[in-house]
C-alpha cells in the first residue's frame, strides 16, 4: 500500500526525512517550492503505483475518506483509484514550469485534531455518530460527510489556522487560489471577516486544538475512541501505524497507559471487531438486497 | 481590485469555451445559434460597413444553411448595445489580435471602431453564461486583504468529483496565480521523501539502472580526511 520508505521510517530503520515539515511554525515550512515537487511527483507519485495514478491533467488516488468516494462497489474494483482534487495542483505546477506556482498544504496536523477530538467527545457522543455514519451508508447517501454532524467540533477549530495560512500567503504573492472543501468555504469566509489586524504565530493558532480537562481518561476508553474515529474516517490510522505496529499518540496523561503498552495492538483489534461488526452486517444487507433485485435469492 | 476583475474575466474565458463547445457538437438546430452569436462579434467590429456584413452572411447562409431559409432572417437581426465593463475589456485585451485579424482580411481594410451608443446591455447573458459553465455545488468566493492589496480566489470543491476536478484544473491553468494552498494535513504519509530523489539526482546512477550496469555507483558515507 505504501512506499517503502514509509515503512522503513516507520519500523525505525531508515533516517528519513520530510519533504515539508510535519510541525510548521512558520509558512516557509509548508510551502512546496519546483525542487521539492519534482521530488514529490517523480518519487511518490510514480514510485507508488498502488496508491497513485498520473493522468495528464489530473492525479488518481485512493488515499481519504472512503465517504468522499461515491460508488458504493469502488473497493471491490481490481484498480480502486479515483479523482483526486486536492493532489491536481502538485501535478498542474509540474507540468506549467514556467508559471511558478508554488503549493501550500493548509490543512492542520491529522495526528493532533484526533487527539484533540478523542480528548473533547465522549463515548456515547462518538457512537451516536456512528450510527447516523452507517444509517447514511446503508441508505446510499452520497453527499454525507460526518463533519457537517458536528461543526463546532470538525470544521470550526481548523478555521483560525486555514485562514492564517491565507492571510500569510498573501504577503508571499498577490495572486492566490486555495482549494478546498465545498462545506468548508462559507466557513472561511466567516473566518476571513473576523480576522485580526496583526500576523500570528501558526503555533498560536494551533492552541485550540487543547481540548480542556475533564478530569482523567482511562486508556482504554481513549483507545475505543480512536477506534470508532477511526472507522468513521476511512481507517487512516491503521493503514498507516497500527498495522506497522506503532502507537503515534502520547497518553501519558491517561490513566492505565503503562500497563496496557504491551497489548496495545491486540487491544485495538478487538474493539475493531467489536465495532466494525456494524459495517459488517450492512454490507451484507446490501448484498441481500441487491440479490432480491436481480432475483438471484431463489436460486441459490 | 483589479486582480479580482482579471479573476473573473478567466473564468469567462473559460465559461464561453465551455458553452460555445457544447453548443456547437450537441444537434445541428444548435449550430444555428451557434453562428448566431459568432455574428454578433463581427457586427461589432463591421458596425459601419453593411455591404461588408451583407457578403459575409450571404457566405454563411451558402457555407452552412442551404437547407434552411428562415436561418437567414435570424442572422439578420441587428442588436443595440450598451458598453459595459466586460466588454471595454474585451476590446482592450483582444486589441493586438484583432489589428492582425483586419490587416489579413480583405474587406476589413479600414474601419473605425464601433460607437458606443449602439450596444446593448450584454451583462445578463455573461452571467447566464458563467452560471451554466460552472459545475453543480461548486463555490467560488473572493477573499481580499488590503493590506498587500493581494487576493485570495477560494474554489469550494467535491474532491472526488471529476467535473470539479476539470474545472478546477482550467481555472487554475488559466490564471496566473502564483500560490496554491491546498486542504492536506502536512504529516500526511505522502510527503516522505524517497529514495528515488537521490538517485534520480545523479547521470550516472540513472546509467546504472538502464544500459551501463556494469557502472557500479557507491555511496559515500564519511568524508575523507
Amino acid at each position: 500500500m505504501h512506499s517503502l520508505e514509509w515503512k522503513e521510517f516507520i519500523e525505525g530503520n531508515l533516517d528519513a526525512k520530510f519533504l515539508i515539515s510535519t510541525n510548521p511554525g512558520y509558512l516557509s515550512d509548508i510551502i512546496f517550492d519546483d525542487r521539492k515537487i519534482k521530488f514529490l511527483v517523480e518519487g511518490t507519485f510514480v514510485g507508488t503505483p498502488e496508491v497513485f495514478d498520473l493522468g495528464p491533467t489530473f492525479v488518481f488516488s485512493r488515499t481519504g475518506k472512503i465517504s468522499d468516494i461515491m460508488d458504493k462497489d469502488f473497493e471491490s474494483r481490481p484498480n480502486p483509484r479515483a479523482v483526486d482534487a486536492f493532489f491536481t495542483p502538485f501535478l498542474l505546477s509540474y507540468n506549467n514550469v514556467s508559471k511558478n506556482m508554488n503549493v501550500n498544504v493548509c490543512d492542520v496536523p491529522e495526528l493532533r485534531f484526533r487527539d484533540f477530538l478523542v480528548r473533547s467527545m465522549s463515548k456515547a457522543e462518538l457512537l451516536k455518530l456512528l450510527k447516523s455514519y452507517i444509517e447514511a451508508r446503508a441508505e446510499g447517501d452520497e453527499y454525507f460527510d460526518l463533519a457537517l454532524l458536528k461543526p463546532e467540533l470538525f470544521i470550526k477549530p481548523r478555521m483560525k489556522y486555514m485562514a492564517e495560512i491565507l492571510r500569510q500567503s498573501c504577503y508571499v504573492s498577490k495572486k492566490n487560489i486555495a482549494v478546498v472543501d465545498r462545506y468548508i468555504a462559507d466557513e472561511l469566509e466567516a473566518e476571513w471577516m473576523n480576522l485580526g489586524p496583526n500576523i500570528l504565530k501558526l503555533e498560536e493558532t494551533l492552541q485550540v486544538l487543547k481540548a480542556e480537562k475533564k478530569g482523567t481518561i482511562s486508556f482504554s476508553d481513549y483507545l475505543e475512541k480512536q477506534v470508532i474515529l477511526d472507522l468513521m474516517r476511512g481507517e487512516y490510522l491503521y493503514s498507516n501505524y497500527i498495522k506497522f505496529k506503532t502507537w503515534p499518540f502520547n497518553c501519558t496523561d491517561t490513566l492505565g497507559y503503562h500497563a496496557m503498552v504491551q497489548s496495545i495492538f491486540v487491544v485495538w483489534d478487538h474493539f475493531k471487531a467489536i465495532h466494525g461488526d456494524f459495517l459488517k452486517k450492512i454490507r451484507e444487507k446490501e448484498g441481500e438486497e441487491e440479490d432480491a433485485k436481480k432475483g438471484n435469492v431463489g436460486l441459490l | 481590485m483589479n486582480i479580482a476583475k482579471s479573476a473573473a474575466f478567466r473564468i469567462l474565458r473559460v465559461a464561453n469555451t465551455y458553452s460555445h463547445a457544447q453548443r456547437a457538437f450537441s444537434t445541428k438546430s444548435n449550430l444555428e445559434e451557434y453562428f448566431n452569436e459568432m455574428f454578433k462579434k463581427y457586427e461589432q467590429d463591421h458596425a459601419n460597413d453593411p455591404e461588408t456584413l451583407a457578403k459575409l452572411k450571404k457566405e454563411f447562409q451558402e457555407k452552412y444553411f442551404k437547407d434552411s431559409k428562415d436561418s437567414a432572417q435570424s442572422v439578420a437581426k441587428p442588436k443595440q448595445e450598451k458598453p459595459t465593463e466586460n466588454t471595454k475589456a474585451r476590446t482592450q485585451r483582444g486589441s493586438s489580435k484583432e489589428k492582425t485579424q483586419r490587416k489579413s482580411d480583405s474587406f476589413a481594410s479600414s474601419q473605425e471602431k464601433p460607437k458606443q451608443a449602439e450596444q446593448t446591455p450584454r451583462k445578463d447573458t455573461v452571467k447566464e453564461k458563467i452560471v451554466q459553465s460552472i459545475p453543480k455545488n461548486f463555490v467560488i468566493k473572493n477573499l481580499i486583504w488590503p493590506p498587500t492589496n493581494s487576493a485570495v480566489l477560494v474554489l469550494g470543491v467535491e474532491r472526488r468529483n471529476p467535473l470539479h476536478c476539470s474545472f478546477m484544473a482550467d481555472l487554475i491553468t488559466e490564471s496566473d496565480a502564483s500560490m496554491i494552498s491546498v486542504q492536506l494535513s502536512p504529516d500526511d504519509p505522502t510527503f516522505i521523501r524517497t529514495k528515488g530523489n537521490y538517485r534520480k539526482g545523479n547521470l550516472i546512477s540513472f546509467l546504472s539502472q538502464t544500459h551501463y550496469a556494469f557502472i557500479r555507483v557507491e555511496r559515500v558515507h564519511r568524508r575523507q580526511p
